[in-house]
């Protein structure tokens, strides 16, 4: 009997720990989300308002005086969706290389990757910066869209090769007998099977471009930038008194809900990147 | 020929430019100024200048305290969750939202809940009788807020990698531990400390690497004030660069950066190179 009390009891302080951690990591996002309903005079009290009548007054704002920034999340989703078909294109080639042709010299190259992935965004902007310049490529999506591949093809090319290794090789030695040439058994067979390599890597990129800070605030200008710089700049204005905090509120929601669907959608096979990504690559 | 892609885009964006920079370490360049070479005087100047040397004492800092908490919090809420709760998934999805925020919306987020005049943490405080924090303008705590909010953000990644790698965990160990009656500590300590080794050294040094570089969030949060009391190495570097367009001085501190880091995590690419290719060496 005391046995099922403390069994009971250990099971109740477990539950208790993880509401308490599910509640610390999703409540501040949350109250971001709900506050975007809110109207101003009830962002601006010192005692928090919880229950209240949403209002969209935010987002009309937004779609009425502020349509710049619609313009912010148009460019956010060009280089996303750019820099993840960059980053395929990329990796893929080379992770079948990795996973197909061994060679002991071929998989001594991949120390190039390996150790490019240790470099600090932050530094190549500083001999970057200028030379774009030079060249003109300063806010251009072409620029950001190269870079940001650049910075993620070595973990999408380690993340592909591990998925590609599980992949059974006697799935292409079954289409060569059958006629097929190496590029025909590879895309009717092995890109297929492949499938959730390349979600897994995908997703990577795809959070990394949404969400990037660091190089779209300085490769971006008047004509790429991102919405995570606009949102930025907007803070900056809310500081000043020339924008609402619900206003504010609104556009980071807008920026918040697609990627975190995005998250929750395919977590299962981000997990697995993140292990190949972290442990193994 | 497979592998070209990747290396031609690794080179252009980031060895030719770190070279370039290695080069521009060793001049006064500068927007508008004529290149002259000046040897290693920036790097002499550097470790004489108490600003820099100020910032790589507060990143140690930074990194020791953000690194601690993340991986006690972390791979405590890895064990926990692997204890096994209905709709596992579900939370599992739950405590990694953080990953999927970009640090310009983390601002937007904390700055408004840690406001010293509408903040809600700030609301809370005053609720348990004491007086209000300025979490945030006050030099001597813009410090740690900035790192507890870091380490909200970056102990996700500590759980997606800890909290797969001990499902992993051989189930038989625990039921014998409890049919010898083995406490939860001993069960931690002989079972679980000694399976979780291995992957905790590599996640703890991809972390200290991490945080290390950390911008974007501390930008956004602080710009690195008030009173430069949350200056890293990182914002130490943006300011040299691009606030004062002194791209030679920056080269040299970029340098220190990466050679720090490869002093931390170079050790990890043998490692890294041997988990890429166990299956095929």
């Amino acid at each position: 009997m005391s046995n099922l009390r403390t069994g009971a009891g250990k099971r109740s302080v477990q539950w208790t720990l993880l509401i308490l951690a599910v509640l610390l990591s999703c409540l501040p996002v949350l109250v971001l989300v709900v506050s975007s309903f809110k109207l101003e005079s009830q962002i601006f009290t010192f005692r928090p308002v919880v229950l209240f009548r949403p209002h969209i007054s935010a987002y009309l704002f937004l779609v009425d005086k502020f349509p710049q920034f619609f313009r912010t999340l148009l460019n956010s989703t060009i280089v996303t969706l750019g820099a993840c078909a960059a980053v395929l294109a990329i990796s893929i080639p080379a992770a079948y290389s990795y996973s197909r042709l061994f060679s002991r010299r071929r998989a001594r190259s991949s120390y190039y990757l390996i150790a490019v992935r240790m470099f600090p965004p932050i530094i190549i902007l500083i001999p970057l910066y200028p030379a774009l310049r030079a060249i003109g490529l300063l806010d251009t999506y072409i620029s950001l869209i190269v870079v940001y591949a650049a910075f993620q093809v070595s973990l999408s090319t380690m993340i592909l090769k591990s998925f590609l290794d599980g992949v059974p090789r006697e799935l292409d030695e079954q289409t060569y007998i059958d006629g097929c040439t190496r590029l025909q058994s590879f895309w009717y067979v092995t890109l297929p099977a492949l499938a959730p390599g390349i979600i897994s890597s995908a997703i990577f990129v795809a959070v990394f471009a949404w969400n990037d800070f660091d190089f779209a605030f300085l490769l971006t200008g008047r004509h790429t930038k991102t919405a995570a710089i606009m949102i930025s700049e907007m803070q900056g204005m809310v500081q000043e008194g020339a924008l609402n905090y619900g206003d504010l509120f609104a556009a980071a929601t807008i920026h918040v809900i697609p990627i975190l669907i995005f998250v929750f959608a395919v977590q299962k096979w981000m997990v697995k990147g993140f292990t190949v990504g972290a442990v193994k690559g | 020929m497979l592998l070209l892609p990747v290396m031609a885009v690794l080179t252009i964006v980031i060895l030719l430019p770190e070279l370039w920079s290695l080069f521009l370490s060793l001049t006064n360049y500068s927007l508008g100024v004529p290149i002259r070479f000046i040897g290693i005087k920036n790097y002499v100047d550097l470790l004489r200048e108490s600003g820099f040397l100020l910032a790589v004492v507060r990143n140690f800092i930074f990194v020791l305290l953000v690194v601690l908490l993340q991986t006690v919090y972390g791979v405590g809420l890895a064990l926990l969750l692997a204890r096994g709760f209905p709709l596992q998934k579900l939370w599992l999805a739950l405590l990694i939202v953080p990953i999927a925020i970009s640090p310009s919306v983390m601002a937007v987020i904390w700055k408004y809940l840690l406001n010293f005049n509408i903040g809600p943490i700030d609301w809370i405080v005053q609720q348990f009788g004491l007086s209000r924090i300025q979490w945030l303008s006050d030099p001597r705590l813009a410090f740690l807020t900035v790192s507890l909010v870091y380490v909200w953000a970056s102990t996700p990644h500590v759980l997606v990698i800890v909290y797969p790698a001990r499902l992993t965990f051989p189930q038989t160990l625990y039921e014998s531990a409890s049919v010898e009656g083995a406490s939860a500590w001993q069960t931690f300590r002989n079972v679980t400390w000694p399976l979780l080794q291995p992957v905790l050294s590599v996640v703890i040094i991809f972390r200290i690497m991490i945080a290390f570089r950390t911008f974007g969030i501390i930008w956004t949060m602080t710009q690195g004030g008030p009173d430069r009391s949350t200056e890293t190495v990182a914002i130490y570097l943006y300011n040299e660069g691009f606030r004062y367009w002194k791209f030679g001085a920056a080269s040299a501190v970029a340098l220190v950066m990466l050679v720090l880091t490869l002093v931390i995590a170079g050790g990890q690419m043998r490692t890294m190179y041997r988990n890429l290719f166990e299956d095929a060496s």
